[in-house]
């Protein structure tokens, strides 16, 4: 699985990143761990830095810190969006989207970012989303239950037992 | 049922509970004859007594085994025959009512749990009725790594299950929660689901971690308990199967042969007064949640506080409080994993043995059944016995007792019947139905195996005995046991294993060997019986625990079971998801495993999900910051295992660090 992994990289002169190849290269990263195929992965990567490119050049800031943050602020808003849309919109369908969406991401790349017009497959897959993560609490109470005491009758059975086997055993050894 | 047989089964108990007093007695007699052939003494009166609650034991054992036998031989049914679902009015298993299938899991092998829950899902749901049947894994996991990969194991299950929603019926709910704190081990885990969720289910199925049950025994199990409302607890015998060390192939064949002869002699004895086992049992709710919280035991140490085997306890209190606790020995469709090792099994023996000790200060108490105080006293005596074996060698030698003689030699030959007559009635009842024989190998095959099976436990008796021994004493003498997970996958038992493992009972049977040949006597040669296994227990565990000893012995035809040559669709499916799972989970180091459910924005939002749907609440920020910090600029090889455990319970840290590891995590491809 392509990820990441805490290998030093070069920062830029000015001490932050701003290489848009790694940029590009990260955020594609990131759109297949969504479940986005290529090239749709690395045309939305480029889409993305080209943009941030145009609007923050020579800011000083860090290009792919920058891309990323953008990246994701757009996919949650997408996310947000097709969960808003759902029959019975909820905080813990908008947490399972992600998950739900990557494998059928693969076959229906069209409909990354877009929130109508879902395929038949993507709704079933935002359906299976709607189910809660834990089914509603229907409480009780279980008691913990008391333990009764030894009945005196139990202290004269193995009393009178003991007495039986010793005057047995004596028996025995007369024969 | 009827009242005459009712009375019936009474006359059965009164007949079976004389047997086991006449052979008890009449062994005492013999052995009290043969003790004062010479005179005797206090001691005497000890090695007597030691040797009546042995005696007792084993009574009790081949009575219920040959009641069993005599069960099988006149029953209509062949022991081979399946349950058949078909011979029930389908009307009966239309609108069950809401039933939970809880599977407790602790520091488990993920893969292997829910691949066993998710086969069992799959194949309730071919039954068609599946529908308002929810399956539940209850974690109380505290490793970290393996809580991440549990809530990935799931999250892939789940969305398995969701397939099985093009159907006509559609599935149960299929769900994952993870306690934060593990108040009262396993029973505790039990209770908080009861607490929680209990009010919505008409019942529950317990299974074990590595339990799976055929979809048609689930739906028949609900059909019952709705026939017969007396029913508190339903009991399904779990079938240990699947495993393929020799240790495991022999417990597994074990359990074909004479399980069947001593499952039935228990059910028919027991009738509605049975034990429950902790798993593969139904279990009505409503009763559980009212009568059978377990309570803590008066004072500390090993034998106080928790009551660490739930099982019998609460048994015995559902029929305190006047349900039943029922067997169903005929159903089938009830596997479970045996232990591949002696040291896995004991590791499991060492648990159970401080929950059955435990129960010896319930035995008395005031209200239980009889037949719960003989459970405890029976549960308490698997390991005791162990103890009062020993001691009963070391009064023999003390005494000077010899080799039995004379009119003894009749008592050795009934104690030699009571121990291996039940193995022959195994056999018998194999011999009646060719198509059980013919899945055990065959006329032949099967004989030899139940010799094999006969040497070897004769061997590994005495190992055995000193790690009970062991447990014993060090549980009474306040020492308690960890809650240790069970280990419970096909491996290897290494020289050094081995060697570090039965150090002590080597070194036992080699002094013991060399005193008998400078200082013993020709009466003292029986002895050797007992010291071979000790001697050889090195050699002994290694192929024991050895895979590829047990695939020779399944090459030659030995230790076959019936789930092996027809495998269960069920288990078949099984093995199929499980190497499915085990694909999902494969990670190259536990740090990667931490990285994954940072770095995966599905897993990532699926785990804040389930921590807010336990109302997690995150903790202030100030307090995790650092620790979020290190795994940002170190990455998770520089955290602790409880670093990990602290953000994986915090869902803004996690969440947090899934922005910001995309941001500052240096590319790199693994």
């Amino acid at each position: 699985m392509a990820t990441l992994s805490p290998a030093p990289t070069a920062p830029n002169s000015s001490g932050a990143r701003w290489d848009p190849e790694q940029a590009v290269h990260r955020l594609t990263l990131y759109f297949r761990n969504l479940g986005l195929p290529d090239p749709q992965a690395t045309e939305n990567a480029e889409t993305i830095v080209r943009s941030v490119r145009q609007e923050r050049n020579d800011s000083g800031d860090d290009l792919t810190a920058v891309a990323v943050e953008r990246a994701l602020e757009t996919v949650g808003t997408w996310l947000d969006r097709i969960a808003e849309s759902a029959p019975a919109p909820s905080n813990e369908l908008r947490l399972q989207l992600a998950w739900h969406l990557r494998p059928v991401l693969g076959k229906h790349a069209e409909i990354f970012l877009r929130s109508d017009g879902l395929p038949e497959e993507v709704q079933a897959a935002v359906h299976a989303a709607e189910k809660a993560v834990l089914p509603p609490p229907s409480w009780a109470v279980m008691p913990p239950q008391a333990l009764g005491d030894v009945p005196r009758l139990w202290y004269k059975l193995a009393a009178h037992g003991s007495l039986l086997w010793v005057r047995l055993a004596r028996i025995w050894r007369r024969q | 049922m009827s009242n005459t047989l009712a009375s019936g089964h009474v006359w059965v108990r009164l007949v079976v509970a004389s047997l086991i007093a006449v052979t008890t007695a009449v062994g005492v007699y013999m052995f009290a004859g043969f003790l004062w052939s010479d005179g005797g003494s206090l001691l005497d009166v000890l090695l007597l007594s030691i040797f009546a609650a042995l005696y007792l034991w084993l009574a009790i054992a081949f009575w219920l085994a040959t009641l069993g036998l005599i069960l099988c031989l006149f029953s209509k049914k062949p022991i081979s025959a399946p349950f058949r679902a078909d011979a029930i009015d389908a009307h009966e298993y239309e609108n069950l009512p809401a039933t939970a299938v809880v599977m407790p899991i602790y520091n488990e092998e993920p893969a292997s749990a829910f691949s066993g829950l998710l086969a069992t899902c799959e194949s309730v749901q071919k039954t068609s009725h599946g529908q308002g049947i929810d399956f539940f894994v209850l974690s109380d996991t505290t490793d970290s790594d393996i809580w991440v990969a549990e809530e990935l194991a799931w999250a892939t299950a789940r969305r398995a299950v969701t397939k099985l929603d093009s159907s006509t019926v559609k599935p149960g709910g299929f769900y994952y929660r993870r306690r934060q704190n593990n108040v009262g081990l396993k029973s505790g885990n039990i209770r908080d689901f009861c607490e929680r969720w209990g009010g919505g289910y008409k019942y529950m199925i317990i299974l074990d971690a590595d339990s799976v049950m055929d979809g048609w025994t689930i739906v028949e199990m609900i059909r019952r308990m709705e026939k017969d409302e007396r029913i508190g607890i339903l009991q399904v015998p779990p079938v240990p199967v699947s495993r393929q060390t020799l240790f495991a192939r022999i417990q597994q064949f074990v359990a074909g042969i004479y399980g069947t002869a001593y499952i039935r002699g228990f059910a028919f004895w027991s009738q509605g007064s049975g034990n429950y086992w902790g798993h593969n049992a139904i279990i009505r709710m409503k009763p559980f949640i009212d009568h059978c919280g377990l309570p803590r035991l008066p004072g500390r140490g090993p034998l106080g506080g928790e009551i660490t085997s739930h099982d019998f306890v609460e048994a015995a209190f559902m029929l305190r409080a006047g349900w039943e606790v029922r067997l169903a020995g005929d159903l089938g469709g009830s596997y479970e994993e045996p232990p591949t090792t002696i040291v896995d099994f004991v590791t499991r023996s060492r648990r159970w043995c401080q929950g059955n000790l435990q129960h010896l200060r319930l035995v008395a108490l005031h209200g239980f059944h009889t037949a719960s105080r003989f459970y405890f006293g029976m549960g308490a005596m698997a390991y005791l016995s162990s103890l009062l074996w020993l001691l009963f060698i070391v009064l023999t030698l003390i005494t000077g007792i010899n080799a039995p003689h004379g009119e003894a030699m009749g008592l050795l030959w009934m104690t030699l019947a009571l121990l291996f007559l039940p193995k022959v009635w195994g056999y018998l009842v194999l011999l009646r139905d060719r198509e059980a024989m013919r899945v055990h190998g065959g006329a032949g095959k099967a004989a030899l195996s139940v010799f094999l099976e006969a040497v070897i436990s004769a061997l590994t008796a005495p190992i055995f005995m000193l790690f009970n021994v062991r447990f014993v004493i060090a549980i009474l003498s306040g020492r308690g046991v960890r809650w240790d997970p069970q280990h419970r996958s096909d491996g290897a038992v290494t020289v050094s294993d081995a060697a570090r493992t039965y150090t002590m009972h080597t070194a036992v049977g080699v002094i013991a060997l060399v005193l008998l040949i400078l200082v013993g006597s020709p009466g003292h040669w029986w002895l050797l019986a007992i010291i071979a296994g000790l001697v050889v227990s090195i050699p002994l565990a290694m192929s024991l625990g050895s895979v590829r000893v047990g695939m020779k012995m399944r090459d030659l035809g030995l230790f076959l079971g019936p789930e092996e040559i027809e495998p269960p669709s069920v288990l078949a499916r099984q093995q199929v998801l499980r190497g499915e799972m085990q694909q999902v989970l494969r990670f190259s180091s536990r740090a990667d495993i931490f990285r994954r459910v940072v770095l995966d924005a599905g897993l990532n939002d699926i785990h804040v999900a389930l921590l807010a749907a336990q109302e997690i609440s995150p903790g202030p920020w100030e307090k995790i910051e650092s620790i979020a910090q290190v795994a940002l600029h170190g990455g998770p090889e520089h955290l602790t295992r409880r670093d990990r455990l602290t953000l994986l319970s915090d869902g803004n840290a996690i969440a947090w660090l899934h922005r910001q590891a995309w941001k500052h995590w240096p590319v790199g491809v693994h």
